[in-house]
């Protein structure tokens, strides 16, 4: 047998993610001091930073903890909630097509929280609308995973999605359609066009213990994710409960993408672009997609509300109409490309 | 002792008994293949000694434990079981995909160790797939494709293979070399379980034969004795052209008997 060179040293060579990683978190920071420092008063960083602990704060500092800051925690939040469902859906489906605002999950938490102020209950008690939104995402992750778990078919899954989108949406227009007053229509309208503009810390507060849940279930799932490369039974033989592995993901995506929706409204695509564009860098392998679409999401999502805020000030575009604009065509160049690949 | 023994095993789909009482034993160091018509059995089976299917009856014991009592990840520590027309559902690189093999073994967050990796070395090497290493899985023909992924079940160190028609895509140059990997596996040590179309192949390379028919063994042992004209008959409606080279048996299907139902066959 020819001797070949020893293999070891090479596979450990495992391409490391750090300077992706590194990568995104200077991009993250750089666009996260942009976010703060942007807006209609200029606002000098450092020095409202510090004036924040005074006792008695200047109005820059109230502006920046009360109005900037949790705008942009916010889009960092619910940027790398999308990012990581997108991940931990295409991985659990085995399908580049899955993602938490294509298959119908966006909408449907969307009306979840749309349903639950429209019956009155959001004044209720405190967690009312973010559970309206993983209540409604739950039930749908739940539906699409019994339609289009099974196979992998392309075709059933965006079929279903379009069923279910078309279906959740169809309700919010009738709950828009019978608003009581211009003002509910407005509150309404909110979550149709979602924007992480004029949020509290409250807000913040509200969804981070969610989606922080939601992240761990599905971060852990990253080896199963893997094994599921080779399809369900494979994975099995190979140590992994998929029921568990299952659970872990619908309810992860249920929470961070419920919570995600019920405070900003449906921002398209950011699950469906991001995992696309880290794939290539991590071997394609879903463990390591994981963490860095969660990252990438971030940082996308957060460049989309700056955007917004750059192009059109005065009359703000909303970030959800943004990324719909822009995430469209890209998923239609993705079918085609997917389509090319399967012939 | 048996490393995995199998006891009146029975699936029913439906209204359709799949295996109706299958009993099986099987030694360490044993290369067995599965032959019989379509529909026979053969995947079903290999899917309960897998443990990915529930059973209606019966019982299957591995080192004499119940496998229903094992947990998976235990099991999947000892066996490997490899499906027909397996794919990469993802474009992963062929190093990655054999490294699969190793979750069995890793806890979780551990990241892959020396032994890992010099164990994915010795499996691409043994199935001559080295040179793939750095391969995207999509790129690959057939055969390579076959190779790596038997690679991948090999990485586990598996002592019970269960390899579901590894072969029937192949052209014969790589029939021959997975036919001849499989045995060099169970030279080593493991016990293999292989799902053939190809009764010469099964002839020429298993140790023993299970020829299963109408959800049970029909009959088994040896191939000469399993591949009978009498068998052939009853269980594929088909005579066999026999010959003999080398010392070694090798049949060719020649004809057709009037259908492929075997009751048909065995009520005239």
């Amino acid at each position: 047998m020819t001797k070949i060179p020893m293999l070891s040293q090479e596979a450990a060579k495992v391409t490391p993610l750090y300077p992706l990683i590194t990568g995104l978190l200077v991009a993250l920071l750089v666009l996260a001091g942009f976010s703060l420092s942007l807006g209609k008063v200029e606002i000098p960083l450092m020095a409202a930073a510090m004036g924040m602990f005074e006792d008695d704060p200047p109005l820059t500092s109230i502006l920046l903890a009360e109005i900037r800051l949790p705008r942009t925690i916010l889009a960092i939040l619910v940027g790398g909630s999308l990012g990581l469902c997108g991940a931990a859906l295409q991985g659990l489906l085995r399908n580049p097509l899955a993602a938490p605002g294509l298959i119908g999950v966006s909408s449907s938490a969307a009306l979840g929280s749309v349903l639950v102020l429209y019956f009155g209950y959001a004044e209720a008690f405190f967690l009312a609308l973010p559970i309206g939104g993983i209540v409604g995402a739950f039930v749908v992750v739940l539906l699409i995973y019994g339609i289009a778990g099974r196979d992998s078919s392309v075709l059933t899954l965006i079929l279903a999605g379009v069923a279910i989108s078309g279906f959740a949406s169809a309700l919010t227009s009738l709950a828009l359609n019978l608003a009581p007053s211009p003002y509910a229509a407005y509150e309404i309208v909110f979550w149709i066009l979602g924007s992480v503009a004029d949020r509290s810390f409250d807000h913040v507060a509200l969804v981070a213990p969610l989606m922080a849940i939601g992240w761990v279930l599905l971060l852990w799932t990253g080896r199963a994710l893997d094994a599921l490369s080779l399809g369900e039974e494979t994975a099995t033989t190979l140590g992994f409960n998929l029921p568990r592995v299952r659970f872990a993901v619908i309810v992860g995506t249920a929470l961070a993408v419920g919570a995600a929706v019920s405070v900003t409204g449906v921002i398209a695509f950011i699950g469906l672009v991001v995992p696309h564009l880290m794939r290539p860098f991590v071997g394609h392998q879903p463990s390591r997609l994981l963490g860095v679409s969660a990252l990438g999401g971030a940082t996308l999502l957060l460049a989309g509300d700056i955007a917004v805020r750059v192009f059109s000030p005065g009359l703000e575009l909303k970030l959800g109409v943004l990324t719909a604009m822009i995430g469209a065509p890209f998923f239609l160049y993705l079918i085609l490309k997917t389509r090319r690949e399967m012939q | 002792m048996s490393l995995i023994e199998g006891s009146a095993i029975a699936i029913r789909f439906g209204d359709n008994a799949i295996l109706n009482g299958v009993d099986l034993a099987a030694r360490e160091g044993e290369l067995i293949g599965l032959i019989g018509e379509n529909g026979a059995g053969k995947t079903t089976l290999l899917r309960v000694l897998a443990n990915l299917l529930p059973m209606e009856h019966g019982k299957v014991r591995f080192h004499g434990d119940d496998i229903q009592g094992i947990s998976c990840r235990a099991y999947a520590r000892e066996m490997a079981y490899l499906p027909q027309a397996a794919i990469s559902h993802w474009p992963l690189e062929v190093r990655h995909l054999v490294a699969l093999g190793r979750l069995p073994h890793r806890d979780p967050w551990q990241r892959l160790d020396e032994t890992d990796l010099e164990r994915v070395e010795t499996v691409l090497r043994w199935t001559d797939t080295i040179h793939l290493a750095n391969r995207t899985v999509t790129t690959l023909s057939g055969g390579e494709l076959v190779r790596v992924m038997l690679a991948r079940a090999l990485a586990s160190e598996p002592k019970l293979l269960l390899a579901d028609e590894p072969v029937t895509s192949l052209d014969p140059f790589h029939q021959l070399q997975v036919m001849e990997l499989l045995r060099d596996i169970a030279k080593q040590g493991a016990c293999v379980f292989v799902v053939l179309h190809d009764l010469t192949l099964a002839s020429r390379f298993c140790d023993r034969l299970l020829l299963l028919h109408a959800g049970k063994v029909m009959a088994e042992g040896p191939p000469e004795a399993v591949l009978t004209p009498s068998n052939l008959k009853v269980a594929y409606a088909i005579t066999a052209e026999f010959g003999e080279r080398e010392g070694a048996m090798y049949l060719l299907p020649w004809q057709r008997l009037e259908t492929v139902s075997g009751e048909d066959v065995e009520k005239k």
